[in-house]
């Protein structure tokens, strides 16, 4: 009886402790689960694409119009735009806003995808791991272009990857300085890995849309020349090594400036040689279209005084042959209603006003060749103007006879101050409407003489206007979570 | 005398003359008669000596001797005799001229001894340390209800049974003590025969017994699924002896409602020149003849000298029959006994073409294989059959009972000139009339349920039982729907409808424990161990076609444009449980159980969830200075109980990160990677994966008492609790950090997680009481519940959905109706006439005029928007009740039935459509009310087109008392006498007449108020009569 009793409580123990677990890790048949998405090359590179198809329509309506109000000197605030978006006008921003929460989330979707992408795929067997290595680069790249994007804007914001913080409900800041860390790991990674070109990865021709090398290159110099927070000082060997990453590109053989300013901005020329990198919109319509051109370009509103600082009929300086200058750049960039004399932006609004579709260029410039022009010109003045001041006067020409403006000289570009001033203004009128200038302004902490009571007197007249604020939906949802000061 | 005489003297001539010696012998008064008899334990067959025998109303008497017998002169054959005896329960008997009078007599303790099914056991019930009520499946044989759910209906305290349609097929919901989910199930758990089940495949004459768990501490042995309480129905085994064949039969007829008064064609027609008011071709369609054309509408034309007046309500609805059949055999030998029995059920609707068959078979074996070890084998085999009738959907279409309101009545049902053919609306012809929903869409579901169970019971040595149960579940089912391409609106457009669904699914599950019993000197110990694995699969299909050249052919096969869907689900889960009895000297009991529960469907993070409870206990009534003292209470119990039990998330695989081609739907997760604008295909996350997904948790504490008095006369629980439920499953926004939320305005979309607390406190009471135990006997049965529902919290920044007409906030009952307070009519002169704007003072509301309706500035600040929103009420009733009186009466019975609510409020969506007058819809006759110009001394706003001052928002102009009081049941029974049966060879006839809700008391102005807790014209449940037979032999 004993043994009988014995053996049912074998039994019994036995069927307990059964392994259930794999009997309750299993996959539902019928849904898109992570265990389907990365079992494949194919799939894996679809889910690639989705973090592309992510920053694209985030990146556009409502966030980047915001940062061109907070950012441009020469908009007018009594726009209707400037009407429309009053505290970007004003600079008297409010975290109630809902437009910048907008703004927020979505280049945190960009991160949230990113990061999910670069663990799902650590399973994925690629035929060719040095693709392998360069989708997870591309993924990598965008969410260190988003960070940099949200230090700037936020300071202090969470810092989450597929390592560290992945799955944290309730995230605390992190700090400038560990965010920078992240990003230039991301980006000195993708330097190694990012191919010059690509081509018949999900479709049979080339992929002018992806990530480049150079792009990396491009982001990472502006990164290091990046101070971490408000008034702080940037490491010489960070702008050494930013006017090189430049150089790398200006040599690289597959970039060139269009010889005509005005072919930027046409739809025939939606990938051309000036382009490192770009917001690729379809002319689609949906989420990813073109509406853009109708939506807001239609009603962005430059000062006439902008529109009078153009080079026009002008002649160069006494040394020169007489010989008229007229920088093209002013009718490629604004259009002026000869009845009205409203001023509206042109770079995106061809063959007419709000048609649909039109002739712009679909695709918005991140980096264009003219800019890191510009930007190792910067680079150099900041390191040393003396060793530099030749090759940054060429660097400005290149970009001034391009556009057909009067050349610059080392007349008046006679010391670092007023280089700096000459480089600020052209970067100006270059890229005007393209989302830059608050970025330009921040790394040589010029936003509160540009755009204060000593400038443009547009109201940013405290460096804790230099940050943007949480939305206040965050901050109450996440009491780990700290306002910037100020707000 | 005269009335059973009447009875009998037709079919049995010879019966006849026998009674009536028999009675006319009895019937004389005065005269002396000789009782003899004897008295035996009912349970034991032993015989009982030194009972007191009494006359009753006299000093006279005697006792049983050592053989129970007994031997006594009583003055008359109409006297009665008591019977009492010390720990036995008194019993009276009318004499009847009998001469012999053997009475059988029960111990008090019985029915305390009684053996209840609680999780994976069984406990006496005195011995019961949670709250747990019985229902005897005596209660529910003759109720005239379809299924075995409505029949709980105010059996139990705290549990809650609302049939929220009354369409043939639907089974009700159940609610024990209160609502605590705001997303998950609310349901309890339903076991039969100790395997999860559902239970509308049930044969309610096959139940022995149902026992509700209602608090944490009972149900927490069910860990993951005992949240919301659990109810175990236990099927009747086969009985040792011959075999005994029963059988029942049920026939009745449901009345439809009382119609709704509606406007005549007239007054509608009145009403459509008030709203459409300059618009004069609207009315080219009225003239003085019927004339229909079904391609161009608007050249139709209708009569308005002789109104067609249609009555739609009687046109869909008619008093509606069912019948239900029922055939049952048990016996047995000495190894095997078997219950065999069959169910056929038929029922019609009150919506003419709805209607449900059901077939239900069993087979019960239990064989005593050996003396140490048993087996059963049950099976029940469950076929049904429906025709629905759509009701309470929200679109046009779909709402068959609001078409009979809305529908003008002035357009005649069929073209004049062609009979066969309906007339088209020619003022929304996209509104078909309900004959041609009805005839044109039919609809048609089966499936089939196959349970079964093997059992085996092995007493391993004395006090160690070991008990396994295996059980195979099996369902498939299909669903078809046809709509005709002439009948209907939407027919027409897609030429013709044919959709088809089949659904097949698999259960397994094994339930292994081990039981050990031990008694050492005044201690007596229970412990319990076991395991349980269940296992399931299933897959769906579905096929729809399109565009049919005619009707002949309702098969796929014949549309011109077919698609299609599948898919396949695997369900798993594990548990292991335990629990120890400990009783000192029988008075102080305590239990502890313990569970663990692993499932598919918790996060990675949290695979095991585990369910610990505990309660205690103190017969009071068996110390000594109690028995010695109290004499009038014979039971008295006090009892604690704290207890966890959880629910899980209603999906498998909800924790998992799940992608798909479109963000939200609808933002193309696509990207233009190379030279031209081709879209290449991307995977968007379309939720996070959440591996912290868990089960919700309930924690309760229970304090009861248990008190019977007078020897079992009076059986009375009163319970008190407090149940808490956390981590309760809820859309819940995180931050952007770690949620992709929509562009789209509205709702934001979020995260399911565990995130909700809410709370249900009460008292419940159960009351019984045998008040009259004589010739005439009377038992009460009283339950109340009282419970108050309260949402404790939702995590920080809830998506509260404000616009809802039901919301779930903190302070507030779960789902509370929440919307605008109506103050008045505004009236011309709270205008100013110069400017037509609203006077200094009025609080702002936009497009506003005389008539229409004036809400309340709640929170003062001038204008009346969204932030006056108020709580209008809570849709559970905190009060639910119900009181039964069970008469009896040489042969006959009586029961009266009531049942009742209070405090709860009901949202009659019905009212926003009939009574809105904002669009061209056939009204109710409470619109002939409205304000007019004339006629401003009034609380029904104007007629007026389009609704531009939102007279129809949500507000408590909709929100209605919903209280009722029910005489839900009167049941009028006559059981023959033996003495007529016994010749036959039949045991026992009983037959019955049953009516269900005759008279309801309440102020809902809707068909019925069960209905809970949105009316939107849902399928009404009214008077029911029944005929029924049982006949046992």
């Amino acid at each position: 009886m004993k043994k009988i009793s014995f053996l049912i409580i074998l039994f019994v123990a036995v069927s307990v402790t059964s392994c259930y677990k794999e009997a309750m890790d299993y996959y539902p048949t019928d849904q898109l689960t992570p265990d389907k998405v990365f079992a494949t090359e194919e799939n894996a590179e679809a889910a690639l694409l989705g973090v592309y198809a992510r920053f694209a329509p985030g990146w556009y309506k409502y966030y980047i119009i915001n940062l061109e109000v907070y950012g441009n000197k020469d908009f007018n605030p009594g726009s209707k735009l400037g009407g429309l978006y009053a505290i970007y006008t004003t600079h008297v921003m409010s975290p109630a806003d809902g437009s910048l929460y907008k703004g927020y989330k979505r280049v945190w979707a960009v991160i949230l995808y990113a990061n999910s992408f670069i663990r799902g795929v650590q399973n994925t067997r690629f035929l060719d791991p040095d693709r392998k290595a360069q989708a997870i680069g591309e993924a990598r790249f965008l969410r260190a272009w988003s960070y940099f994007q949200l230090v700037q804007l936020w300071g202090r914001v969470p810092l989450i990857t597929d390592q560290e913080n992945y799955g944290v409900l309730y995230p605390s800041n992190s700090t400038e300085d560990e965010i920078y860390r992240q990003i230039l790991d991301d980006l000195e990674y993708c330097i190694k890995v990012l191919p010059d070109s690509y081509e018949k990865i999900v479709s049979s021709t080339v992929e002018p849309a992806r990530v480049t090398r150079a792009a990396a290159q491009g982001i990472l110099a502006k990164v290091l020349m990046t101070p971490h927070t408000w008034g702080g000082s940037v490491a010489p060997e960070d702008l050494q090594r930013a006017a090189e990453l430049c150089q790398e590109i200006l040599d690289n053989p597959a970039y060139d400036l269009l010889p005509n300013f005005d072919d930027l901005w046409d739809k025939e020329n939606t990938y051309n040689k000036e382009q490192i990198f770009t917001v690729a919109l379809s002319n689609q319509g949906s989420a990813n279209g073109i509406d853009w051109s109708v939506y807001a370009a239609h009603d962005f509103e430059p000062t006439r005084r902008f529109y009078d600082s153009f080079d026009y009929d002008s002649v160069a300086g006494i040394n020169s042959v007489v010989d008229t200058f007229t920088d093209l750049r002013r009718d490629a960039t604004l259009y002026m209603n000869p009845i009205s004399k409203t001023i509206l932006d042109s770079k995106y609004r061809r063959a007419g006003m709000g048609t649909s579709p039109n002739h712009s260029n679909p695709n918005l410039y991140v980096l264009r060749l003219a800019d890191i022009i510009l930007l190792r010109a910067e680079a150099l003045n900041r390191l040393d103007y003396d060793a530099h001041k030749q090759e940054i006067v060429d660097l400005v020409n290149r970009v001034r006879n391009r556009a057909g403006a009067v050349p610059t000289t080392l007349t008046e570009c006679s010391d670092p101050q007023k280089t700096a001033r000459i480089i600020e203004e052209e970067r100006h009128k270059e890229l005007f409407f393209e989302f830059q200038e608050f970025y330009d302004l921040k790394r040589n902490n010029r936003l509160i003489e540009v755009l204060g009571r000593n400038g443009a007197d547009l109201g940013l007249d405290n460096p804790y206007q230099t940050l943007w604020p949480f939305p206040v939906s965050e901050i109450n949802k996440n009491s780990n979570l700290i306002q910037n000061e100020g707000y | 005398m005269y009335f059973i005489k009447r009875m009998f003297s037709v079919k049995l001539p010879v019966k006849w003359l026998i009674m009536l010696f028999f009675f006319s012998t009895a019937g004389s008064y005065g005269q002396e008669l000789t009782v003899s008899g004897k008295v035996t334990d009912a349970k034991s067959g032993e015989p009982l000596p030194f009972v007191n025998v009494a006359v009753k109303g006299t000093t006279s008497g005697t006792t049983t001797d050592e053989n129970g017998d007994f031997r006594l002169k009583v003055p008359g054959s109409r006297v009665q005799l008591s019977f009492s005896y010390v720990g036995y329960e008194d019993v009276t008997v009318p004499v009847d001229g009998r001469n012999v009078l053997n009475i059988q007599m029960h111990e008090v303790t019985e029915k305390l001894n009684e053996v209840v099914v609680i999780g994976y056991g069984v406990q006496k019930k005195s011995d019961l340390s949670g709250s747990v009520s019985s229902v005897s499946s005596d209660d529910l044989i003759d109720i005239p209800a379809p299924d075995v759910a409505s029949a709980l209906k105010g059996k139990a305290a705290g549990v809650v049974v609302s049939s929220t349609t009354g369409m043939p097929g639907a089974t009700p919901t159940i609610r024990i003590r209160g609502v605590s989910s705001i997303t998950a199930s609310n349901e309890p758990l339903y076991i039969v025969d100790g395997v999860a089940t559902n239970i509308n495949n049930l044969n309610q004459y096959d139940i022995k017994s149902i026992e509700v768990l209602k608090d944490a501490a009972s149900t927490a042995i069910y860990g993951a699924a005992g949240a919301n309480g659990v109810i175990l129905i236990t099927t009747k085994e086969g009985s040792k002896g011959k075999t005994q064949v029963n059988f029942a039969m049920k026939a009745g007829v449901q009345m439809k409602p009382s119609p709704i008064p509606l406007l005549t064609s007239q007054q509608e027609y009145d009403l459509l020149k008030e709203l459409n008011d300059g618009n004069d071709d609207f009315f080219n369609i009225f003239s003085d003849y019927n004339y229909n054309d079904r391609e161009n509408p608007a050249n139709s034309r209708i009569d308005t000298v002789n109104w067609a007046n249609v009555d739609w309500q009687d046109e869909i609805m008619q008093n509606s029959t069912f019948q239900e059949y029922s055939l049952q055999l048990n016996g047995g030998g000495e190894k095997t006994k078997y219950l065999v029995s069959a169910l056929y059920r038929n029922n019609q609707g009150v919506i003419k073409t709805a209607r449900a068959d059901q077939y239900i078979f069993r087979m019960n074996l239990t064989n005593q294989v050996t003396k140490r070890l048993q087996i059963t084998t049950n099976a029940n085999l469950s076929r049904r059959h429906q025709n629905p009738v759509a009701d309470n959907t929200q679109g046009w279409n779909g709402a068959l009972i609001n078409a009979a309101f809305t529908y003008p009545n002035f357009i005649p049902i069929y073209d004049p000139d062609r009979p066969e053919e309906f007339f088209v609306n020619p003022i929304r012809p996209q509104f078909d009339n309900p004959d041609a929903w009805i005839r044109g869409k039919e609809q048609e579901n089966f499936s089939t349920k196959l349970n079964g169970l093997l059992a085996l019971k092995w007493e391993i040595v004395d006090g160690l039982t070991f008990l396994s149960r295996n059980s195979v579940s099996y369902g498939a089912g299909n669903s078809s729907t046809w709509l005709s391409r002439y009948d209907t609106y939407v027919g027409r457009n897609s030429q013709g409808r044919y959709t088809v669904n089949y659904y097949e699914s698999l259960g397994l599950g094994t339930q292994n424990t081990l039981k050990w019993m031990h008694d050492f000197g005044d201690h007596s110990l229970t412990a319990m161990a076991g395991m349980e694995v269940g296992k399931g699969k299933g897959q769906s299909s579905g096929v729809s076609g399109r565009g049919f050249t005619n009707d002949l052919i309702k098969e796929v096969t014949a549309a011109t444009e077919i698609s299609g869907r599948s898919s396949h689900s695997r369900d798993f889960s594990a548990a292991y449980f335990g629990r120890i009895n400990y009783a000192f000297r029988n008075k102080y009991l305590a239990q502890f159980n313990f569970r663990a529960d692993g499932s598919a469907k918790f996060g990675a993070n949290n695979r095991w969830a585990q369910f610990p409870s505990g309660s205690v206990a103190w017969k009071i009534s068996e110390e000594p200075f109690f028995k010695k003292n109290v004499k009038a209470i014979n039971f008295l119990k006090l009892r604690f109980s704290y207890g966890l039990s959880g629910n899980k998330p209603p999906y498998n695989f909800m924790y998992m990160a799940l992608y798909g081609l479109e963000a939200h739907g609808w933002e193309d997760a696509a990207y233009p990677v190379t030279l031209t604008d081709d879209l290449y295909p991307g995977y968007a996350i379309m939720r996070m994966e959440n591996n912290d997904l868990r089960w919700e948790t309930t924690t309760e504490y229970n304090l009861g008492l248990d008190m019977n008095m007078f020897k079992n006369r009076i059986i009375m629980s009163v319970d008190m609790y407090s149940r808490r439920a956390d981590d309760l499953l809820y859309i819940y926004e995180p931050p952007v950090t770690y949620y992709d939320y929509s562009e789209q305005g509205g709702a934001l979309g979020g995260l399911l997680m565990n995130i909700g607390s809410t709370l249900n406190r009460g008292v419940e009471l159960q009351f019984e009481s045998k008040n009259l135990v004589g010739r005439l006997k009377r038992t009460t049965q009283i339950t109340f519940a009282y419970n108050h529902n309260e949402v404790l919290d939702l995590g920080k920044n809830p998506s509260i959905n404000f616009d809802n007409e039901q919301v779930v906030a903190p302070g507030y009952p779960v789902y509370a109706f929440w919307g605008y307070e109506m103050d008045r009519l505004f009236q011309a002169d709270d205008f100013d006439p110069n400017t037509g704007r609203l006077k200094e003072g009025i609080p702002y509301q936009p497009n506003v005029a005389p008539g229409d309706i004036k809400f309340k500035d709640n929170n003062g600040d001038g204008t009346v928007d969204k932030d006056d929103k108020v709580y209008l009420g809570n849709p559970s009733p905190p009060v639910t009740y119900s009181m039964s009186n069970i008469f009896t009466f040489a042969g006959f019975d009586l029961t009266v039935f009531l049942q009742g609510v209070q405090g709860n409020k009901i949202w009659n969506k019905t009212r926003v459509s009939t009574e809105a007058m904002i669009n061209n819809l056939h009204q109710f006759a409470t619109v002939l009310d409205r304000w007019t110009p004339d006629h401003t001394n009034t609380s029904m706003p104007r007629a007026v087109l389009g609704d531009p001052a939102q007279n129809t928002r949500k507000s408590d102009r909709w929100v209605e008392d919903g209280s009722y009081l029910r005489v839900k049941d009167l049941i009028l029974g006559y059981t023959l006498p033996e003495e007529v049966t016994g010749k036959t060879g039949i045991d026992n006839i009983r037959i019955y007449f049953s009516a269900r809700n005759m008279f309801t008391f309440t102020k809902y102005t809707g068909y019925d108020p069960e209905v809970r807790p949105v009316d939107f014209s849902v399928y009404p449940q009214n008077k029911t009569f029944v005929f029924g037979v049982n006949v046992t032999f």
